[in-house]
């Protein structure tokens, strides 16, 4: 790779860091106060839930939900 | 060992079997590999189980059986029994907890990136002090609530449980009870904070994971030399990956790590471009595969009983109903030019995300960037259907037990789901998870159907019939060993009960396989980005055809689910609803 296409490249990538640093800092704690979004958001930090979890064997509440689910059940069927 | 160690785009089996396949292929070291982690797994945890165990388990359902008998909500006894139970935990001892601190990602932060790896014994000073006031707050709390809760169930018991408005009255006050509980515990766990250093054991785990691959490229067409200095480039990317998901804005808004380590990585390809030795490294297929062996582990299927026949309704009929209307729609009326494309998209909106991508995605070999398109729309159509959902069924005034299986089949990620339920309270949370939980096991059944009917119909030519044979010479063999594990994991599950929940599920799996698996995952989509380009990814944007697909299947998705839980829960089966 030539000199320029480094330079050009290390300057995309500054502006690719500084763009996921503006979308992180600024556009979602900001997101995160507006008054459609706010009160779910409440929820989700006052319970300190991790929406990030993508299988259920991340999720200590489905290991809970299961034993509240299961018990339900079993009284409907009493 | 090949120098010309390129990463193909996609996995090519030959047409062919050779016994040579079982130690010179990917998806047969996936299964060796994995199959390796489970049976250390096995050998930690199976021989250790907590103290009294037995006796325990025995005492806790005794008692929640006799709360069920007793009174239709559930008691304070009955949630005391409960927590015992949840309580014992396989990993919770000694050597999980050791097990624990070494596979451990970086610690969560809010605004010093630093404090993901290191926390000094000042601040941790400072974060006990200033949480000291608010557990002393949050004790009050508790102890008020108990007082009330015990008050009013006492009141609904002198009635015989008989009175309608007592039972309610007794039933919030517990719930609320619950609530100051969990308020003061995580309060209580923040009094013990200690000060932590994770570069060691992070050090450690990458040393560790790298030999344990390093072992499958000496025999595989992998640059072994170039894959050891490639791989702390991968291994450093899937780390700052890590920290900048542990971000407690980005965690609440469910952008994790996995986005961030495709993302960082595309940019660094897409920009200064990546080194061949660090590409002999990202070994996407090779990663992916091993974790997928290991997720096929924590497909539970005693799981489905959890809710009994509604739930299995709704997401056993809608979701694959839906997958295939779907993936119908993709080919017949937006014409996609991608059927891996279209069945990965299909697949991700309709059964859990990103879970379910890499399974299908692995299953019919799409592509890198068709996996990505996949991931990336996902998470963004779930951190807006994580706020929309449960703020429409809220505003409506739907009952939590149909907004809780709504949202259960139709968001994406378990914790978008949690968190979404949490807003229609603690019934509606349960029954969005459940249901995520159930479906979720879907997704090995999804993987093995996709994988045949790539085999007997898509990959070939029109109109031609293929043998049987054909279709084991094409099989991507990885699905076997995910499937294999599933099932031996199922039968050992449901064969040791209660004990199966505490050593299995809450040990083997919990404790070793998953945070490994987590790991696997997070070194593939380093990889995938690594690897990944801009332009063919632009490519497949053509049109917004992708989105459409998305937007439209998501769509009857949602109108399905609605309808197939509204009339399992209200019409077939309003005694189980009535007793959530």
């Amino acid at each position: 790779m030539s000199e320029k296409k480094t330079l050009a490249g290390i300057a995309k990538l500054i502006m690719g860091v500084a763009g996921f640093w503006i979308a992180v800092a600024l556009v979602l704690p900001w997101m995160q106060t507006l008054p459609v979004i706010r009160p779910v958001m409440d929820i989700i930090i006052a319970a300190d839930l991790d929406a990030n979890q993508y299988f259920y064997t991340q999720s200590e509440e489905t290991f809970t939900a299961q034993s509240h689910m299961r018990s339900g059940i079993r009284r409907s069927e009493q | 060992m090949s120098g010309q160690s390129r990463q193909p785009e996609i996995v090519v089996d030959q047409a062919k079997w050779e016994w040579s396949e079982l130690y010179k292929k990917e998806d047969w070291w996936a299964i060796w590999l994995g199959i390796i982690i489970l049976i250390v797994g096995l050998i930690i945890f199976l021989p250790r189980p907590p103290a009294d165990m037995d006796q325990k388990i025995a005492q806790a359902q005794r008692t929640m059986q006799a709360e069920d008998a007793r009174a239709p909500f559930h008691t304070l006894e009955w949630h005391r029994a409960n927590d015992s139970f949840s309580g014992l935990r396989a990993r919770n001892e000694s050597h999980g907890k050791t097990i624990a601190k070494w596979l451990a990602t970086p610690a969560r932060w809010a605004s010093n990136p630093m404090e993901a790896l290191i926390l000094t014994e000042a601040r941790a000073a400072e974060i006990r002090e200033g949480a000291k006031e608010k557990h002393a707050a949050a004790q009050e709390k508790t102890k008020a609530a108990l007082a009330q809760a015990e008050a009013d169930q006492a009141a609904a018991a002198n009635a015989a449980f008989q009175n309608t408005e007592l039972n309610k009255k007794a039933e919030g006050s517990i719930s609320q009870w619950r609530s100051a509980r969990s308020a003061e515990s995580r309060a209580r766990s923040q009094t013990g904070t200690q000060a932590y250093n994770k570069i060691p054991y992070l050090f450690g785990i990458g040393v560790i994971f790298m030999l344990f691959f390093a072992a499958g490229t000496t025999v595989m067409n992998i640059n072994t030399a170039n894959f050891i200095k490639g791989f702390g480039f991968v291994f450093l990317l899937a780390i700052i990956s890590e920290i900048i998901g542990a971000n407690s804005t980005l965690r609440s808004w469910g952008f994790g790590p996995l986005i961030w380590a495709i993302l960082g990585g595309m940019l660094i390809a897409n920009t200064i471009g990546t080194p061949q030795f660090i590409k002999d490294a990202a070994q996407t297929e090779y990663f992916i595969k091993t974790g997928l062996v290991l997720l096929g582990a924590e497909i539970l299927f005693g799981k489905i009983l959890a809710i009994g026949l509604p739930g299995i309704f709704v997401a056993w009929v809608v979701t694959p109903t839906v997958l295939v209307l779907t993936y119908i729609f993709g080919q017949k009326v937006l014409k996609m030019e991608s059927k891996t494309l279209n069945i990965t998209v299909s697949s991700d909106m309709c059964v859990c995300g990103v879970s379910a991508a890499i399974a299908t995605a692995a299953a019919c070999r799409a592509t890198k960037e068709e996996l990505t398109i996949a991931i990336g729309m996902s998470m963004l159509f779930t951190a807006i259907m994580m706020i929309a959902l449960p703020t429409f069924i809220v505003s409506v005034g739907m009952h939590p037990v149909l907004g809780g299986a709504w949202i259960g089949g139709t968001i994406d990620s378990t914790g978008a789901v949690v968190a979404a339920g949490a807003f229609l309270g603690e019934t509606g949370m349960f029954v969005a998870a459940t249901i995520k939980m159930i479906q979720n096991i879907m997704i090995g059944a999804i993987a093995f159907g996709v994988a045949v009917y790539w085999c007997a119909k898509v990959d070939c030519v029109e109109g031609q019939t293929v043998k049987k044979m054909e279709i084991w010479y094409r099989f991507p063999k990885f699905v076997l060993g995910f499937i294999a594990a599933s099932v031996v994991f199922s039968i050992m599950i449901e064969a040791m009960g209660a004990r199966g929940d505490v050593m299995l599920d809450q040990g083997v799996l919990r404790g070793f396989s998953r945070p490994c698996r987590e790991w696997f995952f997070i070194l593939a989509f380093a990889s995938i980005g690594l690897t990944s380009n801009f332009r063919e990814m632009a490519k497949h944007f053509t049109g917004g055809k992708p989105v459409i697909l998305y937007v439209c299947g998501q769509s009857l998705n949602l109108a399905l689910t609605l309808l197939m839980a509204y009339i399992m829960f209200f019409l077939v089966f309003p005694d189980i609803t009535a007793s959530l």
